[in-house]
């Protein structure tokens, strides 16, 4: 094609040479290097023309000899279509114009391409492409591939369901093999077929054009998109480039101008990114991908929620072993501490016995050494002497083993030590609240602080008796009630009192309390009360128990040892 | 001498009681200490023989009892093993000894001695203290400081009256508490004071 210079402006004959020097122009040529030296050399021609101070020469080259002969530094210039220059827009390319076909009269509206098939074929409809044999020019190609595979996959038809075969540069010979049959479908640069008809080189009639979307100048199936783009490769020389953008600009058809300022391209950067030239993807991963680019702050959002969720999740799940850890530590404490509890209740137990028996023991024999002696006494017979003699030897023996026998049983204190009465309390509470809440017993616990020089483990037997038998009452009652532990820090010592209102205990026993039989005498008390009453004896305090109302008041008191 | 049994058990009575007839000595047993406190001779010298472990009423309140009465009754304490903390209390409240049951008769009569010595000295007190009690006030007074060695010169300046008084004072006081010289009348001052 031709494209005589009618004029030019008498400034770009003056405009003072730079440098000058011999220029290589690449020009993309996708229908073979004829075609495009025909259809480019008006150009080429009138930059020439206009600035003669320098040669400019032109390259006519497929898209992988453009790229390889701009990796190799041998192009200046470069025309190609806005999806190449995009793509090569990393080898430091300076656009200077876009050019605009006349037949759309529009830089931003400049190439589409448009698929065809055969006039007497059975495809009419874009989806009956699947597995058909559909050629196309490079899978780079912008015109010859990229669009139309665009428009399709927007129809749902992707490019792994067609047999897709590229045949490379020239496109017309797309064309052909579509015409002979051996291709089902081609993709071609919107146009192409008009000029093959132009040169009479194919029949109109032969092809349909599939998702047509407008029939002038030239039948196509996809939008258009911006024209082809003049830029400069390597070129730092202002002057110069500003003087070959000013006769570009100048440069008119028919009245029109030929090239227009360069335009934005981000609709191709958009195409050319969507399509993520390289290995193909599924439909699934695509749509995938849009819905991740389309709403990445909503989706970042849910994730921090779901990791915030997790997290929480996490700590919860630590916190809950930690503590179920922390219950079953206390539970075995608290059990060992019971076992400790039942121990030393068994020990004092054998003691009161042992003291019992003692004591039951030691009547008779005194009986037997009082008779025995007064027999050694009255008489004269010196067999009978004798006989009254090893009797009250035998009996004398039977009291030692007595007496070696209780003071095995009955263990000695440990030595006093201070302890808080308050963590006492506390904790014989926190043992007995389990039994006390089955019970329905509310109770309450009123501790001064405070540290008492004691021994610890026999306070903690006497006020657990104490406790246990208020709790026994009630659970004889059947009948819930409230039950106070106070413990109080006076001027002499500490009083710690256990009251209930459980219906209070019998006269008698509060009567026995206070005497030095053995408690199996006392019928009706609870040895252990007898123990508790011992043992507060031993500590050098006292335990008094006293009915009040509806129930009972026992006080243990324990004096401060200074 | 007299020689009061008390213990729950009336076997343990009975035999202890027959022991002690053994050893030559009368005596009288109970086995419950209430009764006891209402029967007792409460003037008469005495020893008890008490056993410390007793129901209702234990050893050491009828100790206490006896103290409070002020009978000249010596307590001897029977107890049985490792009651060592209330037989401290019970010599505090002026028990003679304490005895482990068993009861050893040669220990036994030994301490019915010193026992029978002390009732002996509380019934000089119980004595003392009864002829001390029949003084009038005045009388009383002049007592006191006659024992304290003042003249009766000085006995008279001290209370305001005449040393005739005085005289008449001492000689009637002298009948009262059956002395004879003033050395008897000062050593039954002694036993009153205690």
């Amino acid at each position: 094609m031709l494209w005589p210079l009618r004029w030019l402006p008498w400034w770009l004959l003056t405009v003072l040479p730079a440098m000058a020097g011999d220029y290589q122009i690449g020009f993309l040529a996708y229908r073979g290097e004829a075609q495009a030296r025909g259809e480019w050399h008006g150009v080429l021609d009138d930059l020439n023309r206009a600035l003669p101070a320098h040669h400019f020469d032109g390259a006519y080259l497929t898209q992988q000899q453009l790229d390889a002969a701009l990796a190799e530094g041998r192009l200046d210039f470069v025309v190609t279509n806005p999806a190449h220059y995009v793509l090569n827009r990393n080898q430091g390319l300076n656009w200077l114009a876009s050019y605009r076909d006349p037949r759309f009269g529009s830089a931003r509206e400049s190439v589409a391409a448009t698929l065809l098939v055969r006039a007497d074929g059975d495809i009419t409809a874009a989806h009956q492409l699947a597995g058909r044999r559909v050629g196309a020019v490079h899978e780079q190609a912008f015109g010859g591939y990229l669009l139309v595979a665009e428009q399709l996959r927007r129809q749902g038809v992707t490019p792994a369901s067609l047999d897709l075969q590229f045949r490379g540069y020239p496109v017309d010979a797309l064309i052909y093999l579509l015409r002979d049959g051996a291709l089902d479908a081609v993709m071609v640069p919107a146009c192409t077929l008009e000029q093959m008809m132009e040169e009479g080189l194919v029949a109109r009639q032969d092809f349909r054009v599939l998702m047509l979307q407008a029939d002038t100048p030239c039948a196509r199936s996809t939008p258009l998109y911006p024209g082809w783009s003049f830029a400069a490769a390597g070129i730092n020389d202002e002057t110069l480039l500003r003087n070959i953008t000013q006769v570009l600009l100048a440069m008119k058809q028919d009245g029109r101008a030929l090239w227009g300022a360069p335009i934005r391209l981000d609709e191709v950067e958009r195409l050319l990114q969507d399509w993520r030239l390289g290995p193909e993807e599924s439909p699934p991963l695509r749509q995938l991908r849009t819905v991740l680019l389309d709403y990445w702050q909503w989706l970042a959002g849910l994730m921090l929620v779901l990791l915030t969720i997790a997290l929480h999740h996490v700590r919860v799940t630590r916190l809950l072993l930690k503590r179920t850890d922390e219950r079953d530590r206390l539970h075995g404490l608290i059990q060992s501490r019971e076992l400790e509890l039942v121990r030393a209740r068994q020990a004092t137990l054998l003691g009161e016995m042992a003291t019992g028996l003692a004591h039951e023991l030691n009547q008779p024999l005194s009986a037997i050494q009082a008779y025995a002696q007064a027999g050694e006494l009255m008489t004269t017979e010196e067999n009978s002497r004798e006989v009254f003699n090893h009797i009250v030897s035998e009996t004398e023996r039977g009291a030692d083993i007595i007496r070696r026998f209780r003071q095995w049983a009955s263990q000695p204190l440990p030595g006093p030590l201070a302890f808080a009465p308050d963590m006492l309390c506390r904790e014989l509470a926190d043992r007995i609240t389990p039994r006390a809440q089955a019970a329905g017993v509310r109770l309450s616990l009123n501790a001064g602080a405070g540290e008492l020089l004691s021994v610890r483990p026999a306070v903690e037997q006497i006020l657990a008796n104490l406790l246990g038998n208020s709790l026994d009452a009630f659970e004889r009652r059947g009948r819930g009630g409230r039950l106070v532990l106070t413990a109080v820090s006076g001027d002499d010592g500490w009083t710690l009192t256990v009251a209930d209102d459980a219906g209070g205990v019998s006269p008698a026993v509060i009567e026995a309390l206070g005497h030095t039989l053995p408690a199996s005498r006392v019928h009706g008390m609870g040895i252990g009360l007898m123990v508790s009453y011992r043992l507060a004896r031993r500590l050098g305090g006292r335990l008094t128990l006293a009915n009040v109302k509806d129930g009972t008041r026992a006080t243990l008191f324990l004096p401060e040892d200074d | 001498m007299h020689i009061y049994l008390l213990d729950d058990d009336p076997k343990v009575l009975a035999a202890n009681a027959f022991l002690l007839k053994a050893m030559g000595h009368d005596s009288r047993g109970w086995s419950e200490p209430a009764r006891f406190l209402q029967e007792f001779d409460g003037d008469a010298e005495a020893v008890l023989l008490l056993d410390l472990a007793m129901p209702e009423l234990d050893g050491l309140e009828v100790l206490a009892e006896l103290d409070r009465r002020q009978c000249p009754v010596a307590v001897i304490l029977l107890t049985g093993h490792g009651d060592v903390p209330q037989a401290v209390e019970a010599m505090k409240l002026g028990a003679v000894d304490f005895l482990e049951k068993p009861v050893d008769a040669r220990r036994l009569a030994e301490v019915l001695t010193r026992a029978w010595q002390q009732a002996q000295a509380l019934g000089q007190q119980a004595d003392a203290r009864r002829r001390v009690a029949r003084l009038s006030a005045r009388e009383h007074e002049v007592v006191t400081l006659v024992a304290q060695g003042l003249t009766n010169k000085a006995i008279a300046e001290q209370l305001c009256v005449a040393v005739r008084t005085v005289e008449v004072h001492r000689a009637s006081a002298m009948t009262k508490l059956e002395a004879a010289n003033m050395a008897e009348l000062l050593h039954c001052w002694q036993l009153y004071q205690g």
